[in-house]
């Protein structure tokens, strides 16, 4: 196989300091400091394949951002190897930061005082880019995201959304081969998320880009990546289809309608009732006792309707979230 | 190479004309300064107290603090503020995924924001002195002077800022350095010459010094621009003060490396 990115056995490992509250406390840190360990990325293991778009999912301090700070060269791993096209991102070559892309959302690399086309002309000369391509990747990138009438404004007069989209648009000028997509989405309308999805889509297909993309946008993730890790506590808990995240679900959301009102109670045993109006009800039934409701359903009630709702990846997600949380105590 | 440094100037110049105001306060400001050196001077010449202690008339002293400002204001930075902000917020994170120096880039964009200063500051200088005709005080001075003074000026800019770099490096280390900062700054300041010659701080002091980095920032330019200096006396100062740039260089370059690992990247 074409493994392009391997991640071996990755640690990272923080220190901090415990601040002790009061002046007291105050006191004593002033002296001597207890030192502690945060374990952000425990024993993560996972390989991607040339043009692969891969989804990264967990929750806050999961370890999603530090880990892709290492894949890009940014943080140094307490110990574990990482490959990248061959590359070591740690040893930080030119020839390895004109490959990758990092686009992040809460950060910013526009000059603030000018115009952003400022500041894609400095990325051109910095990336080294010839006048032309940069030219077309530049009227692709300004096209799709439907930024030209604010190239040449002070990028502190912008919103927050135009910003957002210029920050793209600096990220992936030079046409990486490897992209980092890490909450690309925040702060972008409905419309700008679907065209950055779509132009995503275009230059995967296009030129065979490798994609890495964390999101608390569950939409992102399931539009873009057919395979999915989620992480929790900075270890590794799921690698394989965004689809099979559901599988884990053990419910299901039914919806019925009746032809009268009726009585309840032969149901309730089997999960949590909503009931939407007076014949109308929606139903959360373990997936393990479907079969067994749904006779009971046909046979003792008259059924006008009834379908099951399509699952909700960011409903299963949370459940793994919550389950992982159960387990760790 | 080269270009991308031109380039980032360019910004930096760019940038600068947003700020117009500040500018015209920032000269104001370098005014006041040199204006209440020039006051303190004449009425302690005027009251004879210095007497035997400096070897400057009182025209040399003007010379130097005009100087001294000038020099102050072509050669300063400010990546002892910038580095560690832009370590703590994280910001760096912008500069490590991408082909280009930090430190490097840093530099010639606060050349590219101060050029405007820089140039303002070296007409005014070069008016006052020819102006005043305070030149025929100082004697001579020789084209070899000029070279030597360029040479190193271009030297104590570079020592400046591995020294200014230096400090904003602990900021890996340290994340609260602004107090101490301060505090570095004004003893650099203070101990380079920057607002009186260093002559005055007494013989003791002088010996010490001349084994520090400090007296090749503005004492040693100012002292071959006056025609304090042989001219081999200048020569191998300006020797002395390249090494230290070769030093700190690589020091500044072994920090950095080992800085960057405890980088923690946060803000995010």
């Amino acid at each position: 196989m074409n493994q392009d990115i391997v991640v071996e056995q990755l640690y990272k490992n923080y220190e901090y300091f415990e601040g002790a509250s009061g002046f007291r406390g105050l006191a004593r840190n002033f002296i001597k400091r207890d030192i502690k360990i945060k374990n952000a990325v425990k024993n993560l293991s996972f390989t991607m394949n040339k043009g692969e778009m891969v989804g990264f999912i967990g929750k806050n301090g999961s370890g999603k951002t530090t880990t892709m700070k290492m894949l890009t060269g940014i943080l140094t791993p307490t110990s574990g190897r990482i490959l990248i096209g061959g590359n070591i991102p740690i040893k930080r070559s030119d020839d390895f930061k004109k490959k990758i892309g990092l686009v992040m959302g809460q950060k910013s690399q526009l000059w603030w005082d000018l115009p952003a086309k400022e500041s894609f002309d400095l990325n051109r000369i910095i990336y080294e880019i010839n006048k032309d391509e940069y030219q077309k990747n530049l009227n692709k990138l300004v096209e799709i995201l439907g930024v030209k009438s604010v190239l040449n404004i002070p990028v502190r007069k912008l919103s927050l959304g135009e910003r957002m989209k210029l920050e793209l648009i600096a990220s992936l000028i030079h046409g990486p081969e490897y992209i980092f997509l890490d909450e690309p989405t925040i702060g972008l309308d409905v419309c700008a998320q679907f065209d950055l999805r779509e132009f995503i889509k275009e230059m995967n297909k296009e030129r065979n880009i490798t994609v890495l993309i964390t999101s608390h946008n569950m939409k992102d993730i399931e539009d873009l990546c057919k395979r999915s890790i989620i992480l929790s506590n900075g270890e590794l808990v799921f690698d394989g289809d965004t689809s099979n995240i559901l599988d884990i679900y053990p419910y299901q959301q039914v919806n019925i309608q009746f032809e009268e009102i009726t009585d309840l109670a032969l149901l309730m045993c089997y999960g949590e009732i909503k009931i939407k109006s007076n014949t109308e009800i929606n139903i959360k039934i373990e997936k393990n006792k479907f079969s067994n409701f749904l006779s009971i359903l046909l046979n003792n009630h008259k059924v006008n309707n009834f379908y099951l709702e399509p699952l909700d990846i960011e409903a299963c997600v949370r459940y793994y979230y919550f389950k992982d949380q159960d387990e760790h105590g | 190479m080269a270009r991308k440094y031109l380039f980032i100037i360019k910004m930096g110049i760019k940038e600068s004309v947003q700020y117009r105001m500040d500018f015209i306060w920032g000269i104001l400001g370098g005014m006041i300064k040199i204006l209440s050196l020039m006051l303190l001077w004449k009425t302690l010449y005027s009251s004879d107290m210095s007497n035997g202690k400096l070897h400057f008339t009182y025209e040399e002293i003007l010379i130097y603090t005009i100087l001294a400002r000038a020099l102050d204001v072509v050669i300063k930075n400010n990546i002892n503020i910038v580095l560690p902000e832009d370590v703590q917020m994280g910001k760096l994170t912008n500069f490590l995924i991408k082909p280009i120096d930090y430190l490097g880039f840093r530099l010639f964009e606060y050349i590219g924001t101060n050029l405007t200063s820089i140039l303002l500051m070296i007409g005014v200088a070069v008016f006052g002195i020819f102006q005043t005709k305070i030149y025929v005080h100082i004697g001579y001075i020789l084209i070899v002077h000029i070279l030597q003074f360029l040479i190193s000026l271009l030297n104590s800019l570079l020592l400046l800022f591995l020294l200014y770099s230096l400090f904003g490096i602990l900021s890996f280390w340290y994340t609260e350095v602004s107090a101490l900062n301060r505090a570095y700054q004004v003893f650099l300041q203070v101990f380079c010459g920057g607002y009186v010659p260093l002559e005055i701080y007494g013989d003791t002091f002088n010996r010490i010094i001349k084994f520090t980095p400090f007296i090749y920032i503005v004492d040693l330019p100012l002292r071959i621009i006056m025609n304090r200096c042989s001219i081999r006396d200048g020569m191998i100062g300006v020797l002395v003060q390249f090494s230290w740039v070769i030093l700190l260089f690589f020091l500044v370059k072994y920090m950095w490396k080992k800085g960057v690992e405890k980088f923690e990247s946060v803000g995010t």
